[in-house]
């Protein structure tokens, strides 16, 4: 059924929107007191920080008088406030107005009262409007001396609370701009993760500067947009960089939440991994994915897995690595299926599990598939600013290589995952596979086999390759316990050994983090495969990364910087110039992160995400639309050519513009579902 | 103040109590004091202290027990015996607040109309006693 929205985006020419913006203003250390309310009051105990105490119904003869079921009691003057008695808060005279003067410990940014019978209340010449029995402004001062005025001649003011902190509400009463940009990239090489923005200007008699000066950055804001009975659901921003107050404008920056990612992961922020133990799926990505609440929060504990148990976990863990840049990957790689199904929030289809997913937060965080129905319908006709690009076909990608360069002129990494049976013998897989930019974001996590990793006597042991490196010795056949184990990765990474130098053992302790020795390539690099631990041993030994003395200490092994430059793949014929073009070609063996359940040869996981990357139409396009504020940035839409065609287009921004009473919506777009 | 028939009808709880109501029955109880005074009757106590409300007013425990006060003098003053009302802001609370008014009403106004009664103002009626015009006490 059609809704008001729909409705209206039907017609020709459609009603203005309402556009609502709110913000909480919090101020939550600063205590009250006050004042200055008994001239004007009937009767007041001025208790009125207590929000939990309830008002007591006095028998009081305002309007139509009180209710005769019992509940309205005589006023007794001696009858002290609690949270039993109940409260009196301020009472005024009937129909007259009330004065109340709020004092804090420190400036109060803003103030908002619980009411009943006022119309409105004035601080510092501003008047403030009771909606629903609240009322909300800013003060920035340490004193507020507040007028309240009635709504009726015969009807009581009744302030009940008041708490610091207040509300900023915009609507197109004081509306110059509100300018909502959404984002996705849906590049085919490197997408990013990028960040959406709000943008407000709108009309404030009342110099507030000194109370928005008070805002901290972060501070949530809210938009929506539509008509009375049919808003777009809430888009939640965060106050960025100082909100101003000049020449009786407001102006008001705000991001959405993807900047809360950019902070790089961090030993700290994964120590709680080991608390939950995935089984299969990697434990930083789980991470990430529950922090993003995109799986069930409920731990998953095998005991066969569980910490300190027999089955201890080797997790390599990214360095230099932002949630931002993990996400922003997993956006285009990961699929669905990748996360046991346990972890799944149950509003993610099942039936959807082989999908790549991909995060959008612009306010509204949604998981998108890589099949969304393109319900949508935009008709170029209702467009202006018609454009479209086709980029110029791809016909290589460069990779950077430094300094390995010795891959005996392979191009890209191989990468290796097994395909093991239950036990016995694992066959390592090698893959011709490429990275895209690997010097900025690789990083790889091993995790570990059942058995005790590093037992001395355990044939799972490291060991260091020795310059010339040539990756295609490393094709081998190792014999693990388990095939369930992935064992292979190139990266930085972080230690989870603790060395002895007493007897030269290397011991699997809990993962030490607190000694990280960046590994760059001015030192070495090197590939390691399970077989000796004393080699690993007298490298580590070699290399000074494990001293003489005869203490325990932990250190960094495998550090790892690939980087691989000026060599040239071509994936595909690249001579179709203005052509739409999909790109293909083997990705195997992105070493980003594996789930063994999903390691099965080239078709491994990445591989399919990366492809179905380079699947994406080489053509963009973009145009100006009327605009609808529930869209998000990798919606499907089916666009409705002139000339009848009707192609399906995946967006890729959105800039929603409400100004001068009208809106619009600068759309840009890849076609095809991506 | 002329005397107003009480409301006694109230049935429930969602009945209001307005500044009119208690103009009504304090207006009432302030009448048979004076009544009682201009017929002789013997009333103990003042007359009500407040009995003009409006909408301004929230009725205080005070006022109401100097109400209930008036109105024992009252029924006290013509012999009607019955039992005191509460504090409770109820329907039938303030139903028989106002039955007692119209109770000690009806009582002297009765008297007022016999030629001649063999009652001595001041013997016990009960609440529910029939108040009968031409009756006669012995």
């Amino acid at each position: 059924m059609p809704t008001t929205i729909d409705i209206e985006n039907a017609k020709q020419i459609r009603q203005p929107m309402d556009v609502l913006i709110t913000m909480q203003v919090p101020d939550d250390d600063i205590s009250l007191t006050f004042s200055g309310y008994t001239s004007t009051a009937k009767v007041a105990d001025g208790v009125l920080a207590q929000k939990s105490w309830p008002m007591r119904t006095l028998a009081d003869l305002q309007g139509n008088g009180f209710s005769l079921g019992g509940s309205a009691v005589l006023y007794d003057p001696s009858t002290s406030a609690s949270a039993t008695n109940g409260k009196l808060g301020v009472r005024g005279n009937v129909g007259q107005p009330v004065s109340l003067t709020v004092t804090g410990d420190q400036t109060i940014t803003g103030l908002t009262l619980l009411v009943t019978g006022a119309e409105s209340v004035t601080y510092n010449g501003g008047t403030h409007a009771v909606d629903a029995g609240r009322v909300s402004f800013l003060v920035g001062a340490i004193s507020a001396l507040l007028t309240l005025t009635p709504s009726a001649a015969d009807t009581r003011i009744q302030v009940s609370y008041v708490e610091t902190g207040s509300e900023i509400r915009i609507t197109n009463d004081d509306l110059i701009s509100c300018i909502v940009s959404l984002r996705s990239d849906l590049s085919v090489v490197d997408p990013t993760l990028p960040e959406s923005e709000l943008n407000i200007e709108a009309y404030n008699d009342i110099d507030i500067s000194a109370a928005v000066a008070n805002i901290p950055e972060d501070t949530p804001i809210y938009y929506r947009a539509g008509y009375d009975n049919d808003m777009s659901p809430a888009r939640r921003f965060y106050v960025s960089g100082q909100i101003t107050w000049a020449d009786n404008v407001l102006s008001i920056h705000a991001v959405d939440a993807v900047h809360f990612l950019d902070t790089e992961l961090s030993p700290a922020y994964l120590t709680d991994l080991y608390s939950d133990t995935p089984e299969l799926a990697p434990l930083v990505v789980m991470r990430v994915l529950r922090k993003m609440g995109l799986i069930s929060s409920t731990p998953y504990n095998p005991a066969s897995l569980k910490k300190g148990g027999a089955n201890k976990e080797v997790v390599f863990i990214p360095k230099g690595v932002t949630l931002r840049e993990i996400i922003a990957e997993l956006s285009n790689v990961f699929r669905f299926r990748d996360i046991p199904a346990a972890y799944l929030r149950s509003e993610i289809d099942q039936s959807k599990r082989n999908y790549v997913f991909s995060y959008v937060d612009a306010g509204e965080p949604r998981v998108m598939t890589t099949n969304p129905s393109g319900s949508r319908i935009i008709k170029e006709e209702d467009c202006a600013d018609i454009k479209k690009q086709i980029e110029q076909p791809i016909s290589k990608i460069t990779y950077k290589r430094n300094p390995v360069t010795s891959f005996n002129g392979e191009v890209g990494l191989y990468s290796v995952l097994y395909d093991g049976v239950p036990s016995g013998s694992a066959q390592i897989l090698k893959g011709n596979g490429v990275f895209l930019s690997l010097d900025d974001y690789v990083f790889c996590f091993l995790i570990g086999q059942k058995s005790d990793e590093i037992d001395p006597t355990s044939s799972y042991k490291y060991e260091p390759l020795v310059p010339p490196y040539n990756l295609g010795q490393y094709v081998t056949t190792p014999s693990f316990s388990n095939a369930t184990d992935l064992l292979y990765g190139v990266s930085d990474v972080y230690p989870v050994f603790t060395g002895d130098t007493k007897n030269g053992e290397l011991r699997n302790e809990n993962p030490i983090y607190s000694q990280v020795v960046p590994w760059t390539v001015r030192y070495d690099t090197a590939w390691f495969r399970w077989t000796s631990l004393t080699a690993l041993w007298n490298w580590l030994t070699s290399r000074g990364f494990i001293g003489k003395d005869d203490t325990y200490f932990s250190t960094d092994i495998i550090g790892y910087k690939l980087n691989i430059e000026e060599s040239e793949i071509t994936v595909s014929n690249n001579v179709n110039n203005g052509r739409e073009v999909a790109l293909s070609g083997p990705l195997m063996g992105r070493s980003f992160f594996w789930s063994s359940e999903t390691s099965r040869g080239e078709e491994a996981f990445p591989a399919y995400g990366l492809a179905e990357m380079l699947k994406r139409s080489n053509i963009t396009g973009s145009f100006t639309w009327k605009g609808d504020p529930r869209m998000q940035p990798r919606d499907v839409v089916n666009f409705h050519r002139l000339d009848g065609t009707v192609e399906k287009i995946t967006i890729e921004t959105i800039t929603l513009k409400h100004e001068g009473g009208g809106t619009t919506a600068e759309i840009t777009y890849r076609k095809g579902v991506v | 103040m002329a005397w107003i028939t009480p409301v006694t009808d109230r049935t429930s709880g969602s009945a209001m109590m307005t500044y009119e109501d208690m103009n009504r029955i304090t207006g009432n109880i302030g009448f048979l004091y004076d009544l009682c005074r201009s017929d002789g009757i013997t009333i103990a106590g003042s007359r009500i202290s407040k009995t003009e409300w409006t909408q301004n007013d929230i009725i205080t425990v005070s006022d109401w027990s100097n109400l209930l006060t008036c109105l024992g003098n009252a029924r006290n003053a013509v012999g009607y015996i019955a039992t005191d009302p509460t504090y409770l802001m109820t329907w039938d609370n303030i139903n028989e607040v106002e039955k007692q008014t119209q109770a000690v009403y009806s009582i002297i106004n009765a008297y007022d109309n016999l030629p001649r009664m063999n009652h001595w103002v001041g013997d016990p009626y009960y609440a529910g006693d029939p108040i009968n015009a031409g009756g006669r006490y012995e």
